[in-house]
């Protein structure tokens, strides 16, 4: 109805001779290019947040690649782990039982330098089999597969959220990414007010030239408004990408001291049960046969260590953000 | 007479006054164009600004990080190959001691695969000393 009007009075404006045309049709002008500018200002915008929003998700997908193939690692070295738990020290462990009286004989006796310190028998058979059930009860629980990296790693999820203050565990999936886009203070751009109050001076004036000019300018101010505020939402993400980039980065250097350990575990394996073959191999007589039996007894001992060993040691706190903080600190 | 007649005639005709108030009122909105899309630029320029100083420290610090721990597990790999050789030469060894050999080289085996390869990225002067040395420049 309003426009209908406008568009009638346009001649009587016209009527009013050159004195108003001339500033009216400047002024048009300019508001036809703010409003033009406004327009492309906001397209601008929303292709700025439609594109940040696409690379936020393309890095959640490459660190959940990671995380993934952390996991896997954990695993593989968890199940690795329980294989040379039961293969060495459970195999010695029923050495051990075996020739029980026999080995008690050699308690403190000094071989090639070093003193014999034979465990307890029942106590080092009974922890072999509580770590073996303990095993099978919590893959009972959690499954296998959850068992072995957790005897691995105790949590590669709690290690990615030392390193980026967010669980990455929580950081997949649709809902969590749209949660974090919103804290990031996405979503519908808010194209509030443009400061202008058009409305009431345009049906004030009853004419459609400056209505058509306040329109111009508030579609400009609203396009710079909406610009900014995408580039404010494109430079967030651009940071969390970043952030989320170092949690690969740890996540990687996880997964690499796991071929670390595995490797080293690997070598002493293979020595312990070299050691173990030529033990087994034996008619077992304390008085000739101490050398083999220290040797077996010191690589499986070793074996144990090594698996006892952490991949990722929490109780230090290390990896976390205290050391990267220090960066900012002395910056 | 029409409705839009009828309201054509309500239109107040052209005068001196509406001449004035269209003036003001398009003075007005290009100034506060004017204003708001300079503050705009003014703000998207500190967003970048920050965004900069932002990703410049991740990356020092991932630079850091990386670097650090490329160096640390190459130590730890070479000191791992030397300790197995000589473990293995002493596993083999007719040497009265060599027993007590064998024992003191599992022991440093083991002590090295329990410390943690990421426990020197605590250290604050390694931290700062690397930091000094990449002889990058942070704004904050």
């Amino acid at each position: 109805m309003f426009g209908h009007v406008g568009l009638k009075a346009i001649p009587k404006i016209g009527r009013a001779g050159g004195k108003l045309l001339v500033p009216l049709g400047a002024g048009a002008a300019v508001a036809l290019g703010a409003g033009v500018k406004g327009a492309a200002d906001t397209v601008k915008g929303r292709s700025i947040r439609k594109e940040a929003q696409k690379r936020f998700g393309n890095a959640i997908a490459e660190c959940e690649a990671t995380r993934v193939d952390t996991e896997r690692a954990a695993r593989e070295y968890g199940e690795f782990q329980i294989g040379v738990h039961k293969e060495t020290v459970g195999q010695f462990a029923d050495w051990l039982e075996r020739n029980e009286h026999l080995v008690k004989r050699l308690n403190f006796k000094k071989v090639d330098g070093v003193r014999i310190r034979v465990p307890n028998i029942p106590k080092y058979v009974a922890s072999v089999e509580n770590v073996a059930t303990g095993m099978i009860g919590l893959a009972s629980g959690v499954g296998a597969g959850a068992t072995a990296q957790a005897g691995a790693l105790w949590g590669v999820s709690a290690f990615a959220s030392a390193s980026t203050g967010t669980a990455i565990s929580t950081l997949s999936g649709a809902a969590a990414q749209n949660a974090i886009l919103a804290w990031f203070g996405g979503g519908a751009v808010a194209a509030g007010g443009g400061g202008v109050a058009a409305g009431g001076a345009v049906l004030g004036l009853v004419s459609v030239v400056p209505g058509l000019l306040v329109g111009g300018m508030t579609i400009g101010v609203v396009g710079a408004r909406t610009k900014t505020k995408a580039r404010g939402f494109a430079a967030t993400v651009e940071v969390e990408i970043e952030r989320i980039g170092r949690a690969r980065d740890l996540l990687g250097a996880a997964e690499r001291r796991i071929e670390e350990l595995e490797g080293l575990l690997g070598r002493m394996t293979e020595r312990a049960t070299r050691a173990l073959a030529v033990l087994d191999a034996l008619e077992f007589d304390p008085e000739l046969h101490a050398s083999e039996f220290l040797r077996a007894l010191q690589l499986v001992t070793a074996v144990k260590e090594v698996l006892n060993t952490p991949v990722l040691d929490f109780k230090s706190g290390e990896l976390t953000e205290a050391s990267i903080e220090i960066l900012r600190k002395y910056a | 007479m029409s409705a839009s007649n009828a309201v054509e005639e309500l239109l107040p005709k052209p005068s001196p006054a509406i001449l004035v108030d269209s003036f003001r009122i398009v003075v007005t909105s290009i100034n506060e164009w004017v204003t708001v899309v300079a503050q705009e630029q003014a703000r998207r320029q500190e967003i970048r600004a920050w965004e900069k100083s932002q990703l410049d420290i991740i990356h020092v610090q991932r630079d850091f990080l990386l670097t650090a721990l490329d160096k640390t597990f190459d130590e730890r790999s070479e000191n791992f190959r030397r300790l197995f050789d000589q473990l293995d030469a002493a596993l083999v060894s007719d040497r009265d001691d060599a027993a007590a050999q064998v024992s003191d080289l599992l022991g440093a085996i083991t002590d090295l695969a329990k410390t943690s390869p990421f426990k020197d990225l605590k250290s604050p002067a390694l931290v700062v000393q690397e930091f000094l040395q990449s002889g990058r420049v942070i704004e904050l």
